[in-house]
């Protein structure tokens, strides 16, 4: 059994939504992208507490870009998944494609498995 | 080469921008503010037009500011919340003890305040004083060395001279008291006019547990800063 721990929900969704941004993913992007795929509205603190616990556990990495005149002069935080958040990614994938094998949700209310 | 500037760019409003600057700890006050500049910028150019992008800024400010205000300010939530607790318990002893109003007494407060902090500016300086409250009201700021001497000394000072003073004023009401009441009217001027001129030293003495408690917690945060430098 390993130590590792498993992703928390929104962790899995945050990383996957910055693998999909590639070398774009910073707050408004990582924002948008999870409002119009999944039609989630986060605030931006909530997603950048997430982030910031993200990269203190070395799942992530970030670097400061370039500041633009519409964001007030300030620079912007890329972020970019780490090998150990590929790893982490791939054993929370792996962990819950094997809980749903065999199972339907159709089925599960009063027979519990098919 | 001359840079072109966007034609629509518009500024977010001011105040939720401070508010959520305040909250936000350093590090992430740049990227935050930055990304909500962009989208709201976004949101102004769009269709549904400036009011709705205000709300917007508006709404993810509060929201995003009161999820980093317990975490990044927690120290000076903790010590408002104790300085309330402070001032209602001592409120409760003075309704237990009588009308509210006979504890209550302008002058007396100004003698012993205001004389105190420019007391404590005098011994050190107007920018310890600028530090100081800097340094209470900011988490994130640590101070050096020099600085945690500096002004634990201020707020030393401070409470100290408020005590002095305090002590001073209730001497001098007392010599005045004993110069003036005729042995007629003793019966009835003595009470009120004693009580009144205990009430400098009551001041003094609320002031200087305030000035004990913010000198501790500047100490604390350097102390903590040391052991973890260590």
């Amino acid at each position: 059994m390993t130590d590792d721990k498993f992703l928390g929900e929104f962790e899995q969704v945050l990383l996957l939504a910055i693998l999909r941004l590639a070398d774009n993913a910073y707050g408004s992007t990582i924002r948008q992208l999870l409002s119009e795929q999944i039609n989630r509205d986060v605030t931006i603190g909530a997603l950048y507490t997430t982030l910031e616990r993200l990269e203190k556990k070395g799942l992530l990495t970030s670097t400061l870009g370039e500041a633009t005149a519409e964001r007030g002069g300030r620079a912007k935080k890329y972020f970019e998944v780490s090998a150990k958040g590929h790893q982490a990614l791939k054993r929370s994938k792996s962990a819950l494609v094997t809980m749903w094998n065999g199972l339907a949700l159709s089925t599960l209310h009063g027979q519990g498995s098919c | 080469m001359k840079k072109e500037k966007p034609q629509s760019l518009r500024l977010p409003p001011t105040l939720p921008t401070r508010f959520l600057s305040w909250c936000l700890p350093n590090v992430l006050k740049v990227p935050v503010l930055g990304d909500l500049a962009e989208e709201f910028n976004q949101k102004s150019s769009e269709h549904k037009g400036q009011a709705q992008a205000n709300h917007w800024y508006y709404r993810q400010c509060l929201r995003s500011g009161l999820q980093f205000l317990w975490f990044h300010r927690r120290g000076l939530l903790m010590f408002i919340f104790s300085f309330i607790a402070f001032v209602l318990l001592t409120l409760w002893a003075m309704w237990l003890g009588g009308e509210i109003s006979m504890f209550w007494n302008f002058p007396s407060l100004l003698l012993v305040i205001p004389p105190a902090v420019l007391f404590a500016v005098g011994a050190t300086s107007t920018n310890a004083l600028k530090v100081a409250l800097s340094l209470m009201l900011d988490d994130d700021e640590i101070p050096t060395s020099n600085q945690a001497k500096i002004t634990t000394r201020l707020f030393s000072v401070m409470g100290n001279s408020a005590l002095l003073l305090g002590a001073l004023m209730t001497v001098l009401g007392w010599i005045s008291m004993a110069s003036n009441i005729e042995s007629e009217a003793f019966a009835n001027v003595f009470g009120p006019a004693f009580a009144v001129s205990m009430l400098t030293t009551m001041y003094a003495i609320g002031f200087k547990i305030i000035c004990y408690v913010a000198e501790q917690k500047i100490q604390y945060k350097f102390d903590k800063k040391s052991a973890l430098d260590f």
